[in-house]
């Protein structure tokens, strides 16, 4: 087996740090002198920074067998995240309890009478189209004074 | 990543779902305060005023009915102070900024603003309308959600200036 050059040693225990037999592969990717055996199991090698047959290079997925990359999560990003998903939880039961308060909490109806209501409707409704029609009368009144402005103009 | 985005989307729907109904938290807001005259008529009720007969109205040749019965909420509240009036102008310009209602008509004459906002998903159709009317003396504030036909709304109107 080649020794994995220098400048990819580093590359190579991060890569295969969590991968099943770890220890195995580092050994067998430990120099000649040290005298370890490899623990290599025949038809298993899943070794990086080596030579095999296909010609692959350091660092790339061997062919036989899954193999995940993990790297150790960083600490800070998720601590960030736990405490994010624990903020909107709040967030949302707060909102949904409100919601439910505000569905269930109904104000009282100030008419018992279908009747009394229903008066009370129209003479609001009456009152809401006195006001669009004083806005609609005011615009007639000055389209007739911009009429007269404009057939001034036009003479 | 999954659990953040699924959590991110309710607390979007509940939120959302939290502001409908506008005049109804305006309406709960004010309606217990000192001097103020509220009047609210539930959904329920007017599931009553539907069930029964067309009343023919004075003088009146539209058919208000047709109207009033396709509404599902009523919230009125008018009061003569001030102070209370500015603050609920706020809160009303804040809900406009809120939500989806579109300034449909404002008139100021003798010293009263009138402004009209409502809801329309659709050209044919309202489903929330809101007056709000002060003046030197008064502030009125008008909420009525339902499915009111635009074209019977805009006969109402036109009957008004007849």
């Amino acid at each position: 087996m080649n020794p994995v050059p220098e400048h990819f040693r580093d590359d190579m225990e991060a890569f295969v740090r969590d991968l099943d037999g770890a220890e195995r592969l580092l050994g067998a990717m430990a120099p000649a002198d040290s005298g370890r055996n490899s623990g290599k199991q025949p038809g298993s090698c899943r070794t990086a920074g080596t030579q095999p047959e296909s010609g692959r290079t350091a660092g790339t997925q061997p062919e036989s067998g899954p193999r995940r990359l993990q790297t150790a999560p960083r600490a800070p990003r998720a601590a960030a995240l736990r405490i994010a998903a624990i903020a909107a939880s709040v967030a949302l039961v707060a909102a949904l309890g409100l919601g439910l308060y505000n569905r269930y909490t109904e104000p009282k109806d100030t008419f018992d009478d279908p009747y009394l209501a229903y008066a009370a409707v129209e003479e609001a409704l009456s009152r809401v189209s006195l006001a669009a029609g004083k806005g609609l009368a005011l615009e007639r009144e000055s389209e007739t004074y911009l009429q007269e402005t404009l057939s001034v103009l036009n003479r | 990543m999954k659990k953040i985005y699924t959590l991110l989307v309710l607390l979007l729907v509940s939120v959302s779902a939290l502001a409908q109904n506008s005049g109804k938290a305006l309406y709960r807001k004010y309606s217990d305060e000192p001097g103020v005259q509220a009047v609210y008529i539930s959904p329920a009720m007017f599931r009553l005023i539907g069930r029964i007969p067309d009343v023919e109205s004075g003088d009146n040749n539209v058919n208000l009915a047709r109207v009033i019965k396709s509404m599902t909420g009523f919230y009125l509240i008018s009061f003569e102070d001030p102070e209370l009036g500015r603050e609920l102008s706020a809160d009303v310009s804040g809900l406009l900024d809120r939500s989806d209602y579109e300034l449909m008509m404002e008139v100021k004459d003798d010293g009263q603003t009138v402004r009209l906002y409502t809801v329309s998903p659709t050209d044919e159709l309202i489903t929330s309308l809101i007056m709000h009317v002060r003046d030197q003396e008064e502030t009125t504030f008008l909420s009525i959600d339902g499915e009111i036909d635009r074209a019977a709304l805009e006969e109402l109107i036109a009957s008004a200036t007849e």
